[in-house]
């Protein structure tokens, strides 16, 4: 039998709901700034008070109704006991989808743009789970060391000529070497108080970007950064005394191909952060970091140095971001400051809450969600940020551990029977 | 049995308090010994000196293992009294890896063994013989484990959800997996029934026997302390009160008043009085 | 000397309006131990509900400066104090009990719903207001080659911080609220036994804090003469420094943190440089977090093993 819904309970609250409401609502909405020539003037629109309170009062009555009907959350840690198996096929399955994008009836350009755009985020997304996912450290200034990784490859490549692939490993080796510096003094501070510090780090080094001008160009940052090349060959329409790519392998020239070339590039990367996470995992120190997280000082008791374990995760976290900046450079072929603020850590952050920590494919799916599906309605770019803090504040109500939450263990004793 | 652990006038104090007031006493290799007391006569704060989660205001703990170097445990840090002085420890609450496996809590526990094997995880990334050889060595040495405190069928199971006497054996079989040269457990029998405490001390007399190392251990659970311990040191309001073995420190009446609350120029209770064999 | 008791002013000035919003942050992380990322946009959102209130006052007719500025005190503690209520109540209160990461994630979602949401309904530019408060007393000795200026706005924020600090104290040591409050900070659960309504005291925090920042924002109007959708997030972040400087969940703390804050940036921009004042600020922040966590005024935690 259904059980009684409480009516008189949901009014009330529903109510008190609306009229708290109908309160934010009055100035906020009620009233309206706007700029004209006498300065600042004041519209009212006074109608959209009853309204949010109504919409309030609608929503909370709903929700109120369909609580009794939704699964209890919380309860006791659970081991997906499930086979590993399971989440392997479907990874092995999006990574060949995603390989053979190109050659499909999607591989235009412009989604290859998009999805080169999303993949970057992957990318992130799976080297801030190893800091946030697995060691449980609240990093929130990690656009620092992206930045890093891309200011990096564009001071380099103007002032030595150094071409992309040469500069990957020295961004990756400058972020991981930023990332212990700023590591070795803070990581033994508490869960927020890291977190807040690592946010301070990332403003400094925005701001330093912005005032150092003669290194990095200030405000109007760095342009004309170098394509990468496809082993030498420079993927333009023509240059001048170089072999391109398309007449070397005969083919009319395209701007597509860049842009394949370049999902690819960041596939290959994205790829291999996730090989790198995963079989890490299954190393001592990839265990360390789970144990850190569930239970410091149970490490310190076994002998676990807790600093250098620590610093371990941060630098291989940091490296990829450096990894990311660099192409992310490349890509674009100019960088601001504008690309590295906080809000930027903020949706790389939220794509691994989201995606469930440490699940590798949760972050793929949340960087579908967060970037892609933003990037497809461009239209509402204004709604999307109110959207996107509304879906943090949303997912650890309902489920904080993440959409694709559940651990897998690293190892087995008792071989299980076939799946 | 040589000298373990020698405590020389340790001294604890937060402040104004005074947690340990001037201990000294000592632990022997191959001996269980107690460290007995009522609630807030500083047996865990006596644990947490020992092994590094507080520094002592003054005094000297020194580790001296069986033909290895002294080891001043008051000046150590934390995670090197249990890597390098290989002093490993239970504690009050259960602090189990509750998200992780049974076999994963096992493994951590050889951490720095593993490590040592993997060569800063290169090793490991590459695939190289030499690791797995050493990570299929310390499967095995989990499983003898396991085996021992009778979970190996819960190996794969999450540490979280073992009923509360098996995730104290394993919590004790996790510090033993560190190949310690001193256990210290922090009231292991706690929340035990009767028939998991005498399998408790089964398992202890086990380790005392097999593995040869010392055992100290924090006690309320006198059935406990009794039948295996060797040794046993009694604490009231922070200092030492009685020292000897088990059936010395029953009748000793010092013992008995601090337990009973009762000062120290006050009369046993006539009960009492009369068991003890005084007037 | 001249240019250095300027300084001094302005550093103070900034200082109250600093630990106004510090306030917030060290009561609420001292009573459920968790860091409001969005009190900062609190603060914002008292600044524009500031600014709403002075046009419309404006367009009422209310000529009178004190009688304006006392409805739009009033008009800021109220709305921004419902901001903050409602904001713990939809975004922290369930999170209680969660993993310890989840009410600074949330918080930080709902930092970012605030500032858009702010940016949708009223348009990201900056808004300017005409000067409410202006001139001041001439602090120079005749003869002297730079003006020291007191401004009476700035006397009316030091003046107005003092009152609502002694009123604060007040509150927290005399009243049954206030002894609730300091219980429910002490021990959560024993105080629930025995018979304090906790969610409505952690409310009650939130309240007030929010009351305090709404002020500070409106503070912020008048000191400024502009506000946009972003002072919250920088202005917190300073606010933050100061309330770990002085000793997260010490109010005198939260207060000396302000000012030393406050003197912090006024100097820096004075004698340094203005575009790195952010920088020395955060700089300070971690200097604190690294060297001296509990603050000046505050008392080191013991772990519990």
């Amino acid at each position: 039998m259904a059980p009684r819904i409480p009516l008189p309970h949901a009014l009330k609250d529903s109510a008190l709901a609306a009229l708290v409401a109908a309160l934010l609502a009055l100035p906020m909405l009620g009233f309206r700034l706007a700029d004209s020539e006498q300065g600042l003037q004041l519209e009212t629109r006074l109608s959209w008070v009853p309204i949010a309170a109504a919409i309030v009062f609608a929503g909370r009555f709903l929700l109120i109704l369909v609580a009794p009907l939704m699964p209890r959350r919380g309860g006791k840690p659970s081991l997906a006991t499930a086979s590993t198996r399971r989440p392997l096929l479907i990874g092995l399955a999006l990574a060949a989808a995603a390989i053979l994008l190109p050659v499909t009836p999607f591989g235009d350009r412009n989604i290859l743009d998009k999805a080169t755009l999303v993949l970057i985020y992957v990318m992130l997304g799976w080297g801030l789970n190893i800091v946030v996912g697995l060691a449980g450290l609240l990093v929130l200034g990690y656009v620092a060391f992206y930045a890093v990784g891309a200011y990096s490859y564009a001071i380099l490549s103007q002032a030595f000529g150094l071409s992309f692939w040469q500069c990957l490993p020295i961004s990756g080796a400058m972020a991981a070497i930023f990332g212990l510096l700023v590591g070795f003094p803070v990581l033994r501070l508490r869960g927020d108080y890291l977190a807040i510090v690592t946010l301070g780090f990332g403003e400094i080094l925005r701001v330093v970007l912005l005032n150092w001008a003669s290194l990095t160009g200030g405000p109007n940052g760095i342009s004309g950064i170098a394509r990468p090349t496809f082993f030498g060959l420079p993927m333009v329409a023509n240059s001048p005394g170089h072999t391109t790519f398309h007449d070397f392998f005969n083919l009319p020239f395209s701007p597509t191909q860049r842009v394949t070339f370049l999902y690819y590039v960041i596939l290959a990367l994205a790829l291999l952060t996730n090989l790198i996470s995963l079989r890490i995992r299954r190393l001592p120190i990839g265990r360390a970091w789970e144990a850190l997280r569930e239970d410091e000082i149970a490490c310190r008791s076994l002998g676990i140095n807790p600093t250098t374990t620590k610093l371990s995760a941060f630098a291989l976290g940091t490296m990829f971001a450096g990894f990311a900046g660099c192409f992310f450079a490349t890509r674009q072929g100019f960088i601001s400051p504008e690309s590295f603020t906080f809000l930027e850590s903020a949706v790389i952050l939220a794509i691994v809450v989201l995606g469930g920590m440490g699940s590798q494919t949760g972050v793929v799916l949340a960087a579908v969600l967060l970037v892609g599906l933003p990037e497809g309605f461009r239209e509402l770019q204004q709604y999307r940020m109110v959207a996107f803090g509304g879906a943090m504040v949303l997912i650890m109500l309902w489920r904080p551990k993440g959409l694709l939450a559940g651990r897998a263990p690293t190892i087995s004793l008792n071989r299980e029977e076939a799946a | 049995m040589s000298v373990l652990l020698n405590v020389e006038n340790l001294t604890m104090r937060f402040g104004g308090l005074v947690a340990i007031d001037d201990l000294s006493m000592t632990a022997r290799q191959g001996e269980i010994t107690a460290i007995i007391g009522p609630n807030g006569a500083g047996k865990t704060t006596f644990f947490n000196c020992l092994t590094g989660f507080y520094k002592p205001t003054q005094g000297r703990i020194t580790l001296t293992p069986p033909g290895g170097d002294e080891w001043p445990l008051q000046s150590m840090q934390g995670f090197r009294i249990a890597k390098k002085a290989r002093v490993a420890r239970t504690f009050q609450n259960i602090r189990l890896f509750a998200g992780m496996t049974v076999l994963e809590n096992l493994l951590v526990a050889q951490h720095n063994k593993l490590m040592a094997a993997s060569v800063f995880s290169l090793a490991g990334l590459l695939g190289l013989k030499s690791y797995s050889r050493a990570e299929t060595e310390a499967v095995e040495k989990a499983r003898q484990w396991l085996v021992r405190i009778g979970l190996e069928k819960s190996a794969d199971i999450p540490a979280g959800s073992l009923p509360y006497g098996a995730q104290r054996r394993l919590e004790i079989a996790r510090a033993m997996c560190t190949d310690p040269v001193l256990l210290c457990l922090d009231e292991p029998a706690a929340g035990l029934n009767p028939k998991e405490s005498l399998e408790l001390n089964d398992l202890l007399l086990d380790i005392r026997k097999n593995n040869g190392i010392g055992l100290l251990l924090i006690e309320h659970d006198m059935s406990v302390v009794m039948r295996i311990s060797d040794h046993v040191v009694v604490l009231d309001y922070g200092a030492r009160i009685a020292d000897g073995t088990p059936e010395q420190v029953r009748h000793d009446p010092a013992v008995i008043r601090a337990y009973l609350g009762a000062d120290e120029d006050e009369p046993l209770p006539p009960a009492v009085a009369r068991d003890l064999g005084e007037a | 000397m001249n240019y250095f008791l300027q300084q001094l002013i302005n550093g103070v000035t900034l200082g109250a309006i600093y630990g106004l919003i510090a306030i917030g942050y060290t009561m609420v992380y001292g009573i459920i131990g968790m860091i409001n990322f969005a009190h900062g946009d609190i603060m914002m959102i008292g600044a524009f509900i500031s600014l709403i209130a002075f046009l419309v006052v404006g367009a009422l007719g209310i000529s009178a400066v004190p009688l304006a500025l006392l409805v739009v005190l009033l008009c800021a503690l109220f709305f921004t104090a419902a901001y903050g209520w409602a904001v713990e109540r939809v975004a922290y209160r369930r999170l209680r009990g969660s993993f310890k990461l989840a009410p600074l994630i949330s918080a930080i979602g709902m930092s970012i719903v605030l500032e858009n949401l702010v940016q949708l309904v009223q348009g990201a530019r900056v808004k300017p207001l005409q000067p409410v408060i202006q001139g001041g007393v001439e602090l120079t000795a005749a003869g002297s080659d730079y003006p020291v200026t007191l401004g009476w706005l700035q006397i009316v924020i030091i003046l107005l911080t003092i009152a609502l600090m002694a009123g604060f104290t007040l509150l927290i040591q005399r009243t049954s609220l206030g002894r609730a409050q300091r219980a429910t900070e002490q021990d959560m659960g024993m105080a629930a036994l025995l018979g304090i309504n906790v969610d409505r005291v952690i409310s009650a925090t939130f309240v007030m804090g929010a009351a305090l920042a709404g002020v500070a924002g409106l503070m912020v109007t008048l000191y400024y003469g502009v506000v946009d959708f972003y002072i919250g997030f920088v202005a917190g972040m300073k606010a933050f420094t100061a309330a770990v400087l002085g000793g997260v969940g010490s109010l005198p703390g939260a207060m000396l943190g302000g000012l030393l804050i406050g003197l912090i940036e006024a100097f820096w921009s004075g004698y340094g440089s203005i575009e790195y004042k952010d920088v020395a600020v955060f700089a300070v922040l971690i200097l604190v977090l690294l060297l001296r966590p509990s603050g000046l005024l505050g008392k080191p935690e013991i772990e519990k093993v």
